[in-house]
């Protein structure tokens, strides 16, 4: 048997366990070499074609990767590591994020598709180039995302390094980092998106199996142990009540806005829009977001729940965020337990592609190409784009290699830095009519920094986290940030109204009747 | 369009008649979206604030679980059919770059 902290495992388990990952990580990264090979054969190897697809993704392609890219190590193994340790109300809390696809690309996708077909759009950020006809504006939304990203793909890596470092037994918690980036990047640099789509359905397919998996015997072996469900939960209040409570993690207003940038604020994450520009027919979009909003909801909604009832059933261990791996381990065949690790390295792995190809278009393209060298040839951007792939794997890598205890919260900071820097200049920048370059630019840096100074003192600076705790009630930085940049977009943009765009490139934004010069010609030099 | 100056940046956007309607739906869809978001998230907390601060023993109960925690969870599921019956619903618009352009929308 080998030991886990709390709970152990056989080593037919782990054997079995790590036969099924061979096979599912040879057949992911076969899946993107076939891409990479398919595309060159149609001649569709363009760095458009790597970030896009062509445009031409169904609607099941798009819902699994809208899905796969938001649920990932955090629906999978850090959201029930931290409701094994708080109980219901962290479920309550992350479940909010269920109806991403539909606050992001139900929200921008209309608009988003019109803006691409009228001005050759590559990556989301080139409508904003035409918005603002501004490089700073360009640049802040993409050095933010970037940064943020960062941190939410070290989260991403945590959690799948924790769950190797689990199934090895060893604790090769490096070798794990090293395989879990490795196996993300190689299919993200060879297929781009189009590879991602074809992954992201088997993903998503796999991580809906493990969620059934999990929960059905949770509640099962809850009933068998206590007799019923409700007594299970009777169980629970009595002998750890603060799993049924509210308030044993988060204050009020620290819940509500947690709860908000899980929820509304996901809506404008950067790594999450770009997929506005892979379809090209609304009904495709529509149904695009009612089937990821499905699978989102099943599984969001039920992994986030799975962390008390395992706690129920062994309150012992030592890594919570193990749980899924507990259950996956203890409570299932052995077989069943490969495929559901395989899940949430699917979902680990579907949601750094996500990131390494986003992290590609706004640093390489967005930033690098357009704001540096605009006169950079086709090659040399893919082989930019390629080296903006590993590099941003190996720094969110670097900056995992001292893990937290609880991985959520790193990429709850994550989460936040990326709301509170994009939410009002993106939505407003979209649709509010008055919207400067200089509204977009200081709210998107004053939310970030912002963002930044108040997480600190609120939760890392000893003596101001005592302060903040008690005088402020402990509110999210995030809230306080995000009302910062809505009033920095708004005054700001008010304040500076002689600071329009030309009236043709307004118009190519906004009205029916446009002149194509002013569509094609929206970059900068 | 023939007699507007279209490099001029003293334009007054309220004077402009001729603005997309698809592109005004999508700031509908928008609004519509991250409001009954904004709306149900904070709903939920309140409703966790006000029922899940006290005892279990001393808590209400809803289908075996805390009132708290099934009120969250139907408010979501709400949500989650408003929102797609509103997609279900809501005109479908050609994408293309002029809306009666042929080839956008496939």
């Amino acid at each position: 048997m080998i030991d886990l902290g709390g709970f152990s495992m056989t080593e037919g388990t782990r054997l079995t366990m790590i036969v099924i990952f061979a096979l599912y990580s040879v057949l992911i990264v076969g899946l993107g070499a076939y891409v990479k090979i398919t595309s060159k054969r149609m001649q569709s190897d363009s760095l458009s074609s790597f970030l896009t697809g062509g445009g031409g993704l169904g609607a099941f392609s798009i819902a699994m990767i809208a899905a796969t890219n938001s649920m990932a190590g955090g629906t999978m193994v850090a959201a029930p590591g931290l409701t094994y340790a708080i109980g219901f109300s962290g479920g309550i809390i992350y479940y909010a994020g269920f109806l991403t696809a539909a606050f992001g690309i139900g929200s921008v996708g209309v608009k988003a598709a019109i803006l691409k077909n009228r001005i050759g759009a590559v990556s989301f950020l080139d409508i904003f180039r035409l918005r603002f006809r501004s490089k700073a504006v360009v640049g802040a939304l993409a050095v933010t995302s970037v940064a943020g990203m960062l941190f939410f793909a070290c989260g991403q890596i945590t959690a799948g390094a924790k769950m190797f470092a689990a199934i090895t037994g060893s604790n090769q918690y490096y070798l794990g980092l090293f395989l879990v980036i490795v196996i993300a990047v190689i299919y993200t640099s060879t297929g781009g998106i189009k590879s991602m789509a074809k992954v992201a359905v088997i993903q998503g397919m796999i991580m809906l199996t493990a969620t059934f998996s999990i929960m059905i015997m949770l509640l099962y072996k809850n009933a068998e142990q206590y007799g019923s469900i409700v007594k299970a939960v009777e169980f629970m209040g009595t002998t750890y009540p603060k799993m049924l409570k509210a308030n044993t993690a988060f204050t009020f207003l620290s819940a509500l806005g947690t709860i908000v940038f899980c929820g509304v604020g996901l809506g404008t994450i950067p790594y999450a829009l770009p997929v506005a520009l892979t379809y090209n027919s609304h009904r495709t979009l529509k149904r695009g977001v009612m089937i990821s909003c499905v699978v989102f909801t099943i599984c969001q909604g039920l992994m986030c729940a799975t962390g008390p009832w395992a706690h129920n059933l062994n309150p012992n261990l030592v890594v919570r965020d193990y749980t899924t791996f507990y259950v996956a381990t203890n409570l299932l065949p052995s077989w069943v337990g490969g495929i559901i690790f395989c899940g949430v390295f699917a979902a680990i792995q579907s949601s750094l592609a996500g990131l390494c190809l986003s992290a590609a278009a706004f640093f390489a393209k967005d930033f690098y190409v357009d704001c540096v060298k605009p006169d950079m040839s086709e090659n040399a951007q893919k082989t930019v784009s390629t080296l903006t792939v590993i590099g941003f794997a190996a720094i969110a890598t670097a900056l995992a290699l001292k893990p937290t205890d609880l991985t959520q919260y790193m990429i709850n900071f994550a989460i936040g830095s990326m709301a509170a820097a994009w939410y009002w200049p993106v939505l407003m920048g979209l649709y509010w009519k008055k919207a400067t370059r200089t509204g977009a630019l200081w709210s998107c840096i004053g939310g970030f920094v912002a963002y930044m100074v108040l997480y600190f003192v609120s939760s890392v600076i000893p003596s101001t986290k005592a302060f903040w705790v008690a005088n402020l009630g402990n509110v999210q930085p995030f809230l306080p940030a995000w009302a910062i940049s809505f009033a920095l977009m708004y005054f700001g943009s008010l304040a500076t109204q002689n600071d329009r765009v030309p009236l043709g490139y307004f118009q190519v934004f906004f009205c029916d009747d446009y002149d194509e010069k002013y569509a094609k010609n929206f970059r900068l030099n | 369009m023939d007699n507007q100056n279209l490099e001029s940046t003293t334009y007054d956007v309220s004077k402009i008649t001729n603005y997309d309607r698809r592109l005004e739906g999508g700031k509908r869809d928008a609004i519509f979206f991250h409001g009954i978001g904004l709306i149900a998230t904070v709903v939920a907390t309140v409703i966790m604030y006000a029922y899940g601060c006290v005892e279990p023993k001393e808590m209400k109960f809803l289908f075996g679980m805390p009132l708290w925690w099934m009120g969250g969870v139907l408010i979501y599921l709400a949500m989650y059919v408003i929102g797609n019956l509103y997609l279900i619903f809501s005109p479908t618009y050609s994408l293309a770059a002029r809306e009666n352009d042929k080839g956008g929308d496939k």
